[in-house]
C-alpha cells in the first residue's frame, strides 16, 4: 500500500494553485488513491477473518481427531451410556446365578439363564458384545485386576473370578471388565 | 493443526497428562482415549506397559509393576521388576515416552519440545532428575515449572485479571496427595511462597470412608463383606460413584443385589441411602486437616499484611463441596473452580510451553456464574433480628455453567403448611445485603419439625434459573424459572481477540527490529482506541498487514530458488 501512497504523495496542494503540472498526479489520482484503499483495506480484513476461521477450523479438526479417539457409538448403533442400567442389571444377575448355584438352586438358576440370554441378545443387536469370562493371558485392556483370592487348582496370577463382565463394541472396549485372579 | 508443535506435561504421583494449544487456548490430548493416565508402569516380559492397561494389571503382576515413582525421584533408589533394575528418572522416563507417543498418535505430531511440572518443594536432585526423565524420553524439556505456578497461569487465563500484586492460594487435593502452595503473583511474576501438604491423603481415603459405611450396614444383617475379595471390589466401585454423585446430589439411594452372603448362607443385599451430610461428618476430620495445612502455608508465607485474595482449587477431589465450604469458612478469599481440576496442572504447562515458544496465547472463555445463588433461611442468629437474614448459598460463584445444584434443608416446625423460596443472588452472609431474584410459595405436606426439604438450582447459559423444591418421600415438589438480572453467567474472562489482534500477535512472533516494534506501537493503538479513533486504528494496522505481504512477495520473486 506504502508504494501506491508514496506515487501520489504530492497531489491536491499543488493542483489547486493554477494551471496542472505535468509532473503531478492527475485529480482523479486522490480518488483513485482512496478507493484502491479502501479496497485493499478490505481484502486485508477479508484476508485476516479467513486466516482466524482457518485456525479455528485446524482448532476443530484438532478437537475432532481427539474425540474421535474417546468413546464414540458407530452409526446405528446404541449410545453404551444409555445402556449401562441394563449392563449393571446384568452383573448382579450372573451374581444372583452364581449365589442360586452355589445353593443348589440350579433350575431357578437355568431359568435366570434364559433371562441372561435374552439380555445378552438385545445388547447384541445394539452392537454391543458383553466378555463375562476373562482368558487367560488377562487381557489388561478389557478386563482390570481388582483383588485377589486363593484357588488351589489355577496358576499363580491365573483369572479366578469375574467381579463385572467387560463390554465391548467392535474392538473398541466400552466399559473395562472386573476380575479376581489366583494369589497363592 | 496447533499453534506450535511444544506440549506441557504434568507428570504426577497418581495420574499424569499432555496438553498443546489449540488457537490459542490449552486442550488436553486423550492418550489411548483417555486424557488421564495412571503413572504406573508394568515391565513385562519384551515390553512395558504404561498408563491405564499397567493399572489393570498391576495386582496379577505386582512385582513387575512400578507406582508412585514421583516419590522416588532423586533418591539413589533402584526398583527391581522382573529381571529389570531401574533408576526412578527411568521409570518417569517411560511414562514420558507413552504420553509423548500417544499425543503423536492423537495429533499427528511430534512431540519433542515439552514443559514438564514438578512439585514446588521438588529440591536440586529431584529437578536434575526429572530432566534426566526427559532426556531419556527423548523429549526437549523447554522449562520445569512448579505444579502451583502451572495452575495459577491457566486460571490467570481463565478469569479476570486481579490486582497488580496479590496472594493466590492453590489448594490441590488429588487421588493420592493434597499439596497447598501460596504464590505471590506481582505484574505476572509468580513467586512459591510456602508450601505445605500431605503425601498421603486424598480422593482413595474419602472412599475408603465410603467402604466403611457400607461395611457397617452390612454388618446389620451378620455379613462380613471384608471376607469376601469379590463383594469388596465392588463395594470400592460403588463407593467411587457414591462419592462423585453426592458433590452435586444430597442423598443416593445405594442399592447391590446379591453383594454376598450372611453367616448362614443366604444372599445379602445393600439397600442403603446415603446423604452428603453423613459421608461430609465422616471425612470432615481429613478435610480439616488440609485446612490446618492451608494455615500453616500461609503462616509461613510470612504475609506481613497481605491476605490470600484468590483460591484456586486443582485436582478431582476438590469436586467435593466441603472443601469449597471449608476454605470459604476459613479464608475470606474469592474461590475458582472454573479449569477442570483434574487437568489444570498440564493445561498450564501447555501454556507455559507456548508462551516459551512465541506462540500466541489466547484468553480461556468459561462462562461462570458471576455471583452465588441461594435462599433465604432461618439460621440461629436470626433469632434476635425482627425478621430472618440468612443467605444460604446452593450454587456458588465461579461455577462452570450450566449447573445443577442440589441442598437440603429442615422445616422449622411440626405440620409446618408452607415455604417461601426466596431466591438471592449475592455473596453477603445477609439476604438484605444481596439482590433478590425471585419468590414463590411451596405447600407442605404434613411431616415433623426438622423434615428435609430438597432444593434444586439449575441454572443455565441464558441466565435462567429453574428451582425445584421438593419433600422427599413425597411427590410433592414445584420448579419455578427465575431469569437472572445480570445475564447470570459473567463470562469471566474479558473480551475474547478478534481476528485482526489475532493476526497481529502471530505476525509478532515473526518479525524482528522496526518492523516488530513498529507492529507492537500500531496494535496497543488499536487496542485502546474507541470509537472513530479505533477505526483509524484499524486502518493502519491492515496497511502494515498490506505492506507486510507486498514484502514477502518481493522476498517471494528475488529468491533465487524459485527461479
Amino acid at each position: 500500500m506504502s508504494w501506491l501512497t508514496r506515487l501520489f504523495s504530492r497531489k491536491v496542494s499543488s493542483q489547486s494553485s493554477g494551471a496542472a503540472d505535468p509532473d503531478l498526479p492527475p485529480v482523479w489520482a486522490a480518488e483513485l488513491l482512496d478507493a484502491v484503499q479502501k479496497a485493499s483495506r478490505s481484502q486485508a480484513r477479508a484476508i485476516a477473518r479467513i486466516e482466524d476461521l482457518e485456525s479455528k477450523l485446524e482448532g476443530g479438526f484438532a478437537d475432532l481427531r481427539a474425540a474421535i479417539s474417546v468413546a464414540r457409538p458407530a452409526p446405528g448403533t446404541a449410545d453404551p451410556g444409555r445402556l449401562e442400567a441394563v449392563l449393571d442389571a446384568l452383573d448382579i444377575l450372573d451374581q444372583a446365578r452364581r449365589t442360586l448355584s452355589a445353593a443348589g438352586h440350579m433350575q431357578v438358576e437355568q431359568g435366570l439363564a434364559g433371562v441372561a440370554e435374552r439380555m445378552d441378545a438385545f445388547l447384541a443387536a445394539e452392537g454391543l458384545a458383553r466378555r463375562p469370562a476373562a482368558s487367560e493371558p488377562l487381557d489388561g485392556k478389557l478386563f482390570r485386576v481388582v483383588g485377589t483370592i486363593e484357588r488351589p487348582d489355577l496358576p499363580n496370577g491365573a483369572p479366578a473370578q469375574v467381579v463385572r463382565a467387560a463390554v465391548s463394541m467392535g474392538e473398541r472396549v466400552i466399559r473395562e471388565g472386573e476380575v479376581l485372579v489366583n494369589r497363592r | 493443526m496447533s499453534d506450535t508443535t511444544v506440549f506441557g506435561i504434568d507428570l504426577g504421583t497418581t495420574n499424569s497428562s499432555i496438553s498443546w494449544l489449540v488457537a490459542g487456548r490449552p486442550v488436553a490430548i486423550p492418550v489411548d482415549g483417555h486424557p488421564i493416565v495412571p503413572s504406573i508402569v508394568l515391565f513385562d516380559e519384551g515390553r512395558t506397559i504404561v498408563g491405564r492397561e499397567a493399572r489393570n494389571l498391576e495386582l496379577q503382576r505386582p512385582d513387575a509393576t512400578i507406582r508412585s515413582v514421583k516419590r522416588r525421584m532423586g533418591q539413589e533408589h533402584r526398583y527391581t521388576a522382573g529381571a529389570r533394575v531401574l533408576a526412578p528418572e527411568e521409570v518417569s522416563a517411560e511414562i514420558l515416552r507413552a504420553l509423548g507417543t500417544g499425543a503423536e498418535r492423537t495429533t499427528g505430531q511430534p512431540v519433542r519440545d515439552v514443559v514438564i511440572t514438578v512439585p514446588a518443594y521438588f529440591d536440586d536432585a529431584q529437578r536434575r532428575a526429572t530432566l534426566k526423565a526427559g532426556e531419556l524420553a527423548g523429549l526437549n524439556v523447554l522449562r520445569l515449572l512448579n505444579e502451583p505456578t502451572s495452575a495459577s497461569l491457566v486460571y490467570d487465563h481463565a478469569t479476570t485479571a486481579g490486582a497488580d500484586s496479590e496472594i493466590v492460594m492453590i489448594y490441590d487435593l488429588g487421588g493420592g496427595t493434597f499439596d497447598v502452595s501460596i504464590l505471590e503473583v506481582v505484574e505476572g511474576v509468580r513467586e512459591v511462597r510456602a508450601t505445605a501438604g500431605n503425601t498421603h491423603l486424598g480422593g482413595d481415603d474419602f472412599d475408603d470412608v465410603l467402604v466403611q459405611l457400607f461395611v457397617e450396614e452390612l454388618r446389620k444383617a451378620a455379613a462380613n463383606p471384608r471376607d469376601d475379595a469379590r463383594a469388596m471390589a465392588r463395594l470400592r466401585r460403588i463407593a467411587e460413584d457414591t462419592k462423585i454423585r453426592l458433590s452435586t446430589e444430597v442423598a443416593v439411594c445405594v442399592r447391590e443385589e446379591f453383594l454376598c452372603q450372611d453367616d448362614r448362607g443366604h444372599p445379602v443385599h445393600l439397600d442403603v441411602e446415603i446423604t452428603r451430610r453423613e459421608l461430609e461428618r465422616r471425612i470432615s476430620p481429613l478435610l480439616q486437616s488440609t485446612i490446618e495445612l492451608c494455615r500453616k502455608a500461609v503462616e509461613d508465607a510470612q504475609l506481613s499484611g497481605q491476605r490470600v485474595g484468590r483460591i484456586c482449587l486443582v485436582g478431582g477431589s476438590t469436586r467435593i463441596p466441603l472443601v469449597r465450604a471449608l476454605l470459604s469458612q476459613t479464608f475470606d478469599a474469592d474461590i475458582h473452580e472454573e479449569i477442570d481440576p483434574d487437568l489444570a496442572v498440564a493445561l498450564g504447562a501447555s501454556l507455559q510451553a507456548g508462551m516459551l515458544a512465541g506462540a500466541p496465547v489466547e484468553r480461556i472463555l468459561v462462562d461462570v456464574a458471576s455471583h452465588s445463588l441461594g435462599m433465604l433461611v432461618v439460621s440461629d442468629g436470626d433469632y434476635e433480628r425482627d425478621r430472618p437474614d440468612t443467605f444460604a448459598p446452593v450454587l456458588r460463584r465461579n461455577t462452570v455453567l450450566p449447573a445443577t445444584r442440589t441442598e437440603e434443608f429442615y422445616t422449622l416446625y411440626d405440620n409446618q403448611e408452607e415455604l417461601e423460596v426466596e431466591v438471592f443472588q449475592g455473596e453477603a452472609p445477609r439476604c438484605s445485603q444481596n439482590t433478590r431474584i425471585g419468590s414463590f410459595d411451596f405447600p407442605l405436606r404434613p411431616a415433623p419439625v426438622h423434615s428435609p426439604v430438597r432444593v434444586e438450582f439449575a441454572y443455565d447459559l441464558n441466565g435462567v434459573v429453574k428451582v425445584s423444591v421438593s419433600q422427599p418421600g413425597t411427590d410433592n415438589a414445584k420448579t419455578v424459572a427465575l431469569s437472572v438480572a445480570d445475564a447470570g453467567k459473567a463470562a469471566q474472562t474479558g473480551k475474547a481477540a478478534g481476528p485482526l489482534e489475532r493476526k497481529a500477535r502471530n505476525l509478532l512472533a515473526s518479525l524482528t527490529g522496526e518492523a516488530r516494534d513498529e507492529l507492537e506501537r500500531l496494535l496497543d493503538t488499536y487496542l485502546l482506541a474507541s470509537g472513530d479513533a479505533r477505526d483509524r486504528a484499524e486502518e493502519r494496522l491492515l496497511d502494515f498487514f498490506l505492506d507486510q505481504d507486498d514484502a514477502a512477495d518481493s522476498d517471494d520473486a528475488n529468491d533465487p530458488a524459485d527461479g
